[in-house]
């Protein structure tokens, strides 16, 4: 394929095109540990750019989409009636996925919004709907700089810790064809590329993302489920316990890291 | 050799109705006035960022643009009538690559002559298989 | 078909008569090409953005073809030339299924 680009070069007569800027520099990771870095640090210059700038950055579109459906300036219900301004809701995101009593299961804050919403006279419906992503992403705008806080009131402490052990169990698990555990890559190869993707220790802080080989913004659950893809292993269904499992032990181990906000990735 | 030879006969043939608008194929029009700006290197096929400053020769401006990717299914990505008679313009946009290609700017100016340029860019696609 | 397409004009740079400043705008529509399949194996159909048309106090300044090689959500920023006296930018949009839209800022200088 590059053979083919470098002949291409050569036929359009121009090997010096002096009119051509490059506009991605070389992509070099900061000094210091890398099992710390978000992976804002592994975004190319071109995509740090496109998301510095509000006018150029996509996720700008579903932001405004999950104000507007917050304050119901469209005329539709809307969530401040129940929860007030959405800077008092500054905390929410920090503190997903929560054990629920009722649902007997870990939640994250995907599956909370729909559930909120099936209270009002539009509910939504799937994880990935255009809406609870926009509203997600609003959230986790507003818990930009804070730190997860995920924990467990006394009474549920026993099942959360039956639930983080899970997860722990399946982040160093091997699986799939490729008979890899997320741990091989994410903790012990962190730096090392793979074609042109840069290993990063993969730590949470910045969903919702918008991905742009995707076209569209997608949650943490889909990503996982990606990953599970990713090592040719059988993909569980969005929403599986699995999901919410490695959720919980990925935060655990962000512990201390801030939210980066809902952030592009490629 | 065989394999770009074909790419750019195919890209010439697919800009075919295209190209009988312009007076001549794209690779003798000059390229002095415009820039490109397009990563070698394209994160992804689905948005590459690609942006065009043109500054129109003396005496003349700008009425229209157009945006070629030669091994695009549908090449004519983009066509542009600028009123207003601009000598200078800058284009910014976000394209979906079907494979490694240049893209092409043909710039059109109000007497009917072109120019145009191009620059070359190769997609990575990510390592892994997303099944999501 | 029918659901709003939520779309974004953002004028950027020094506001000066005479000068030029970068309108940014973008659409958060599908941009279907028509060459994916869902899940079930069917074909998407085409449904893109194909029109989107720049007016400065109403007077035409941009006439726009889209193909389908533009990514979503389409993103395209193009200069503006600042009136003495000021005025509204508004960018209109049409895609494949007839659907429309249209937004607008005012330039103050």
């Amino acid at each position: 394929m590059l053979r083919s680009a470098f002949l291409s070069l050569l036929f359009c007569g121009s090997l010096t095109s002096a009119a051509q800027t490059v506009a991605s520099e070389a992509f070099k990771l900061p000094s210091g540990p890398l099992n710390q870095l978000s992976g804002q640090a592994f975004l190319s210059p071109s995509l740090k750019a496109m998301q510095s700038d509000a006018s150029t950055n996509p996720i700008s579109l579903w932001l405004e989409q999950a104000r507007s459906l917050w304050t119901g300036s469209s005329g539709q219900t809307s969530c401040a009636q129940c929860h007030g301004a959405v800077e008092t809701m500054r905390e929410a995101a920090t503190q997903f996925p929560k054990w629920s009593v009722k649902q007997q299961k870990l939640i994250n804050l995907e599956d909370q919004i729909l559930t909120c919403s099936q209270r009002t006279p539009r509910p939504l419906k799937g994880l990935e709907n255009t809406e609870v992503l926009s509203l997600s992403a609003l959230l986790h705008w507003s818990s930009a700089g804070l730190p997860f806080q995920i924990s467990a009131k006394e009474e549920i402490k026993q099942q959360w810790q039956v639930e983080l052990n899970a997860g722990a169990k399946l982040f160093t698990t091997r699986m799939g064809r490729m008979n890899l555990a997320c741990t091989h890559c994410h903790d012990l190869n962190i730096g090392k590329t793979m074609r042109a993707d840069v290993i990063s220790p993969g730590h949470p802080t910045g969903f919702p993302i918008f991905k742009l080989s995707w076209q569209s913004m997608g949650s943490i659950d889909r990503r996982l489920r990606a990953c599970y893809s990713g090592v040719q292993a059988e993909v569980p269904a969005p929403g599986s316990p699995e999901l919410r499992q490695l959720e919980l032990f990925l935060k655990s181990r962000a512990q201390g890291m801030p939210i980066e906000g809902p952030s592009l990735r490629r | 050799m065989r394999r770009s030879s074909l790419a750019w006969a195919l890209g010439t043939c697919l800009l075919a109705p295209h190209t009988s608008v312009l007076s001549k194929p794209l690779n003798e029009l000059s390229s002095e006035g415009i820039e490109l700006v397009f990563p070698r290197l394209a994160d992804t096929g689905n948005a590459v960022p690609f942006e065009a400053q043109i500054t129109a020769p003396s005496g003349l401006h700008l009425k229209a643009l157009k945006v070629i990717l030669p091994e695009n299914p549908n090449p004519l990505a983009l066509q542009l009538k600028i009123m207003g008679e601009p000598v200078q313009y800058t284009l910014k946009t976000r394209l979906r690559l079907a494979a490694s290609q240049s893209v092409w700017l043909v710039a059109v100016f109000n007497d009917g002559s072109e120019r145009a340029h191009h620059a070359p860019t190769v997609i990575t696609s990510t390592a892994c298989l997303d099944d999501s | 078909m029918s659901s709003p397409i939520l779309t974004r004009l953002a004028l950027t740079g020094q506001v000066k008569a005479g000068g030029s400043i970068e309108a940014r705008w973008s659409a958060a529509h599908p941009m279907d090409s028509g060459f994916r399949v869902d899940d079930s194996g069917r074909r998407i159909p085409k449904n893109i953005i194909h029109t989107v048309r720049a007016y400065l106090n109403d007077r035409l300044i941009m006439d726009a073809d889209l193909g389908t090689a533009m990514t979503s959500p389409v993103y395209l920023a193009f200069p503006v030339l600042v009136p003495a006296e000021g005025g509204i930018v508004k960018v209109i949009w049409q895609d494949d299924s007839g659907q429309m839209g249209e937004t607008q800022q005012r330039l103050v200088i």
